[in-house]
């Protein structure tokens, strides 16, 4: 059954085109604790730059990078700094490190032709159109704290009211950056190579990473939330660049790549694949330097557009809440019962408990999941059939057991003459499986009431009371009734308990314990003689079932 | 519903006196609330082998000797029921063919020599053969209607006026046989 999602029309609280705000592209959240200090920070970037480069190629890089027109923060991850707080500082700032890495070490060779400032400086500091952008990350690490960037996460956050605390972040990179960093990397060790450096390369900090830790910080302050890679909550985005998607399709043409794009048909329509990340760095590395140089773009070339995103997905993992319910109606079913689309029953336990919960929790949907079941026209009664809901996406995760109190309350009061429920309380994912088992382990307890072709005496009571401590084994060969879905066979069944009470003349009620999946109405009536033997053999009569009711599911839930 | 019968449940007997009445004149009565009763008329105006159709709801249908069948008139003693081989190998295979009306699904032999042919009846496959016939000889003529049914079958067509369009209920069928049980 297709059910309605109450939040489904979500989407369209977020607005679909991005609000072209220039000054967003400027604006940065400001962190707290980042140190502006321009001496602390350049020993503390110098640390890793003498640990990761040993001789002076890192100047060369610097020098390369600010050429190319690259962002500082993208040079600082080619010069492999990985305190990512450092990134975090205004470009003005790193800039002027930037410069002075350049130019300290000059200092020492006096070569007084060297411009104090490298010519780039202004047009990166620029906050107008005339800023190129990088090529490297097409400006996404560079406005990774911008508001810009935020924007469209914390609208969907508000919009959706997530009452959470805590948030984990996925984020997909647009493919084009691969290739382009690649490319990078080949040109800084050609320059190094003509002015007869040695370059290692390998302690460049992936793109990913300082931009996850710059945008989960802005999250963090902008939403009030930590930052927890095991958070139940999960903020995934995916960006892309347009002009760059398609340059990986460049190592189709580079052998040494063995780089090949599969065609496979997916319902009629020819699709591409080959063409993941994985395949695409794996290549890369096969290509030797000169191959790469003589087919692709070496520095890359510049481009007007920046990075864009697709909505982000904002989802909260599933959570369980467990009880135990009590069916009072002979006309609602367990879960819907819909056949051909056509309601067979008005309302179900399913619909009676997760509506309410839907509401209480603002999820998209939920599962309902019970310890066995019983037919529509039969009740549960006694201490109840145990239950668990999971709840897909919930908007409000958090409940005090006191909040669940006031829901069950709620329930039961809402459906009153159909549905009671208890000990509604929260459980783990690990608790499912008690549910499971029980549905196939446990002794269930029934009362019914039975017509028989014989006036009810008092031999007749006791020919059943025989049995009250006494179990025996029936055969039950699948019922007729659910012949069309279940394959036919023979199965044993343990009858633990029997006893019976005489009503008026023919009737008798007749209480029965079982083991689990035994089929009840077909011991009474016999089946056509396909449950042997059945209560009107052992009365030697005829009898029927004219109603049911479970009385105990025999498993202990929830577990505390 | 107070505690007291949510463990102890009380059941309102005056529900059931209508029903109750009904199953004391006819203790078959009780079929009633399992299935839709459907009958095959023998096409030889000569002879009267005639047969039930049960449907449950969930369209099955038990098939089985109706009360003016010979085997049920006349006082012969079954000798052997042997139920068709290669139907019985076929039972829970998928993609099978569908057996006719006139498919004969099993042979009823009587201790005179007398042969019986049993037809599926509808348009379908059978899913159960009664295999408790073969072990008890009585079964088929002393509980024809309930324990000695012959065989399931699951009908091709799912809308049961397509699938026994061909029958007739139990009214007409006491009409035409001339029945007043
Ligand atoms: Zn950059």
């Amino acid at each position: 059954m297709s059910k309605k999602r109450f939040w489904e029309n979500d989407h369209e609280l977020i607005p679909q085109i991005r609000v072209s705000n220039e000054s967003d592209r400027w604006k940065r959240v400001r962190y707290d604790d980042v140190n502006e200090d321009i001496e602390v920070l350049y020993s503390n970037v110098m640390q890793y730059v003498m640990e990761n480069y040993i001789n002076l190629t890192y100047r060369t890089i610097v020098d390369t990078l600010l050429d190319i027109k690259c962002c500082a923060r993208c040079i600082f991850r080619f010069l492999g700094v990985r305190d990512y707080k450092c990134y975090a500082t205004s470009e003005e700032v790193l800039l002027k490190i930037l410069n002075r890495i350049r130019l300290n070490e000059e200092n020492i060779t006096t070569s007084s032709t060297l411009q104090e400032e490298h010519p780039s400086t202004n047009i990166l500091l620029s906050k107008t159109q005339e800023k190129p952008i990088c090529t490297t990350c097409f400006d996404l690490l560079y406005q990774a704290d911008t508001i810009e960037c935020l924007w469209p996460i914390i609208e969907n956050f508000n919009s959706h009211n997530f009452q959470v605390k805590t948030f984990n972040l996925s984020v997909s990179l647009p493919s084009g950056t691969i290739i382009n960093n690649h490319s990078i990397k080949v040109y800084i060790r050609q320059t190094c190579r003509e002015r007869n450096l040695s370059v290692d390369l390998s302690n460049t900090i992936d793109l990913k990473d300082p931009f996850k830790h710059l945008l989960g910080w802005s999250i963090e302050k902008k939403l009030g939330l930590k930052y927890y890679y095991q958070s139940p909550f999960n903020i995934s985005i995916e960006y892309y660049h347009k002009n760059s998607q398609q340059n990986h399709l460049i190592l189709t043409h580079i052998p040494s790549a063995e780089f090949q794009l599969k065609k496979v048909r997916i319902k009629g329509k020819a699709i591409w694949t080959g063409d993941s990340r994985q395949n695409i760095i794996a290549a890369l590395e096969k290509v030797p330097d000169s191959d790469f140089i003589s087919i692709a773009k070496c520095p890359p070339l510049e481009d007007k557009e920046r990075w864009e995103n697709y909505p982000p997905i904002l989802e909260h993992s599933a959570i369980y809440v467990g009880g135990r319910y009590i069916k009072l109606s002979r006309e609602i079913s367990q879960s819907p019962w819909i056949i051909n689309g056509e309601r067979l029953a008005e309302t179900s336990i399913a619909e009676c408990i997760g509506e309410i919960l839907r509401e209480k929790f603002k999820c998209d949907d939920y599962n309902f999941v019970a310890a066995g079941r019983e037919d529509v026209n039969v009740r549960m009664l006694g201490n109840g059939r145990p239950f668990y809901f999971e709840i897909m996406n919930p908007r409000n995760p958090f409940f005090f057991q006191q909040e669940l109190d006031n829901t069950q309350k709620e329930i039961n009061k809402t459906h009153k003459n159909l549905v009671q429920i208890s000990h509604l309380t929260m459980i783990t994912e690990q608790d499912l499986v008690i549910i499971k088992e029980g549905e196939e382990t446990k002794r269930k307890t029934y009362s019914a009431l039975v017509w028989i072709s014989k006036i009810v005496t008092s031999e007749i009571i006791d020919k059943i009371n025989q049995y009250q401590d006494k179990e025996f084994i029936i055969e039950q060969q699948t019922p007729i009734r659910v012949l069309q879905r279940r394959t036919q066979m023979v199965r044993p069944k343990i009858i633990y308990s029997m006893k019976a009470k005489a009503l008026e003349n023919h009737f008798l009620t007749l209480q029965l314990q079982t083991e689990a999946g035994t089929y009840i109405k077909e011991f009474i009536h016999g089946d056509l003689g396909r449950t042997k033997p059945n209560l009107g053999d052992l009365l030697d009569c005829y009898a029927d079932i004219m109603a049911l009711d479970v009385l105990e599911v025999d498993l202990k839930w929830p577990p505390n | 519903m107070n505690s007291e019968s949510i463990i102890n449940p009380k059941y309102d007997l005056s529900q059931y006196e209508k029903i109750s009445e009904k199953y004391e004149k006819d203790p078959l009565a009780y079929l009633e609330q399992y299935y839709t009763k459907y009958f095959l008329i023998d096409s030889n105006e000569n002879t009267s082998e005639d047969f039930y159709i049960y449907q449950a709801p969930n369209k099955l249908c038990v098939i089985g000797l109706a009360p003016t069948h010979p085997l049920l008139q006349q006082s012969q003693k079954v000798k052997s029921i042997k139920f068709d081989e290669k139907i019985s190998q076929s039972i829970n295979k998928k993609k099978q063919n569908p057996l006719s009306v006139k498919s004969e699904i099993c042979v009823i032999t009587t201790e005179e020599g007398r042969n019986y042919s049993i037809k599926a009846g509808i348009v379908g496959w059978v899913i159960n053969f009664n295999m408790r016939l073969d072990k008890d000889d009585d079964l088929l003529q002393k509980k024809p209607f309930t324990n000695g049914y012959l065989a399931i079958i699951k009908p091709k067509q799912d809308v049961p006026s397509k699938a026994l369009n061909h029958c007739i209920d139990e009214e007409k069928y006491k009409e035409i046989r001339k029945l007043n049980i």
